[in-house]
């Protein structure tokens, strides 16, 4: 631990809770490709913290890429999600000074469970949990688009598809090379764009990875780094995408579960029924993300960040490439 | 008749070398990143192997749409007049645009990472 470091932490919480606060223990969580999470347990003595706290400070790493929400703002969707009862951390802090750790940052309870994706899919899990990921995500679909604390998301005019398209298309070219296979993937969204489509708030990262799951079931909903306005079937497609089912292709909700026991968890807590095309439409559009935002993330190694792990990540490109162009080809 | 190693038999062997002796040797974060240098080693050496020229070679129909021989080039151009609607359903390219780009997917995964499913 960073005995500076943690000194100026611990006169941080201390001054917005008051006690007296130890930093017990600090380490670096794995897991976050684009951001920095640490464990830290905290010990306070008086004060409204009062007590032993097992926290996660989430900060940004070396560089971002585009459409990652500043930490402040992450902080509000958090708080909103908490208040609207959706299963995620509590929140506990945000702080803007730079001077205390480098950059901002804030504080949430650390969960109990296991998010990793290649651990979760190798476990037997129940009908319920699959379930429970649909209620919760209906809940995240409920928050008020109108919502004042969301007043600096982005709202739009056209369609939520085509405004995914244009905002690709707009990240391919930034690019130094030509992608002809995910530029035939945003043709044919651009030919099917579903007839009707509503803007909701999503979470927008919602997939296994992101889910951290104990033995009671879901424990909370991690990463609102890209929350945001969209179409309910944006997360529903990304959650059911097979590049997020880690190998596991039969259970078709991230490597987990069934649709059917999603979607009528859905539609307990929204009373919606989900168009299962409409869903296959998303899934196409959530290879295309995936392969844009892995491209990106391998050009951070060229900012700063010498991750030999950001760097494979490009070269999942190919499989996303072939799974767009084979979709295309069923549909 | 001797010779020495080539560089993909190097690389060839530096794999083998990393996955057989040296991974199952380690633990933790160390084996992570070491599965991470081997899995580098493994794609690189399987693009050394494979042969691009000849695959592409085949594919004249294709080939024949474009004026320039640079496949830098003509992925380029082919990326460009997608979006601008070309070689879409109905059009007389459109199936043998979308078997290039269907093969060359797929020679792509095999060459990183050819368990794939």
């Amino acid at each position: 631990m960073d005995k500076n470091l943690c000194e100026r932490l611990e006169g941080y919480i201390k001054k917005r809770f008051g006690g007296v606060i130890k930093i017990l223990e600090m380490s670096p969580l794995s897991g976050g490709a684009i951001q920095e999470n640490w464990a830290i347990d905290i010990c306070c003595k008086g004060g409204d913290l009062s007590g032993n706290h097992k926290f996660v400070l989430r900060k940004d790493a070396l560089s971002k890429i585009p459409l990652s929400h500043r930490k402040a703002d992450e902080y509000k969707i958090l708080k909103i999600a908490y208040a609207s009862n959706v299963k995620v951390p509590k929140p506990v802090l945000f702080c803007d000074k730079i001077e205390i750790i480098g950059s901002p940052f804030f504080l949430m309870e650390r969960l109990d469970g296991i998010a990793a994706g290649h651990i979760l899919v190798k476990r037997a899990i129940d009908d319920s949990l699959i379930a429970e990921l649909g209620q919760n995500l209906a809940r995240i679909h409920a928050i008020s688009t109108g919502h004042p604390a969301l007043k600096f998301l982005q709202k739009c005019d056209q369609p939520p598809s085509l405004k995914a398209i244009s905002i690709y298309r707009d990240q391919l070219d930034n690019l130094s090379e030509a992608y002809p296979a995910i530029e035939w993937g945003l043709s044919w969204l651009e030919r099917n764009i579903p007839k009707k489509e509503n803007y909701v708030f999503c979470h927008r990262d919602y997939r296994t990875g992101n889910l951290m799951i104990n033995d009671l079931g879901l424990s909370g909903i991690l990463d609102w780094e890209f929350a945001g306005f969209s179409a309910r079937e944006e997360d529903l497609g990304w959650l059911c995408a097979k590049c997020w089912r880690f190998g596991v292709n039969n259970r078709e909700v991230g490597g987990l579960g069934m649709r059917e026991s999603l979607y009528a968890g859905y539609k307990s807590e929204s009373g919606i029924n989900i168009d299962c095309d409409h869903i296959i439409y998303w899934e196409i559009m959530a290879h295309v993300r995936w392969a844009i935002i892995a491209l990106y993330q391998a050009q951070r190694v060229f900012d700063g960040d010498r991750s030999l792990e950001l760097a494979l990540t490009a070269n999942i490109v190919p499989e996303l490439e072939f799974e767009i162009l084979k979709m295309i080809k069923k549909c | 008749m001797t010779r020495k190693p080539s560089d993909a038999e190097l690389l060839d062997l530096a794999h083998e070398t990393m996955q057989k002796k040296i991974i199952p040797q380690l633990e933790g974060d160390i084996r992570y990143h070491s599965l991470m240098v081997a899995k580098v080693l493994g794609i690189i050496k399987r693009k050394i192997g494979s042969q691009e020229e000849n695959i592409l070679g085949k594919n004249d129909d294709f080939f024949n749409l474009f004026k320039s021989n640079e496949l830098e080039v003509i992925e380029s151009q082919l990326a460009s007049e997608i979006r601008n609607g070309m070689h879409g359903p109905g059009s007389s390219s459109f199936d043998v645009v979308e078997s290039y780009l269907l093969n060359k997917a797929e020679r792509k995964v095999t060459e990183s990472n050819p368990n794939y499913k």
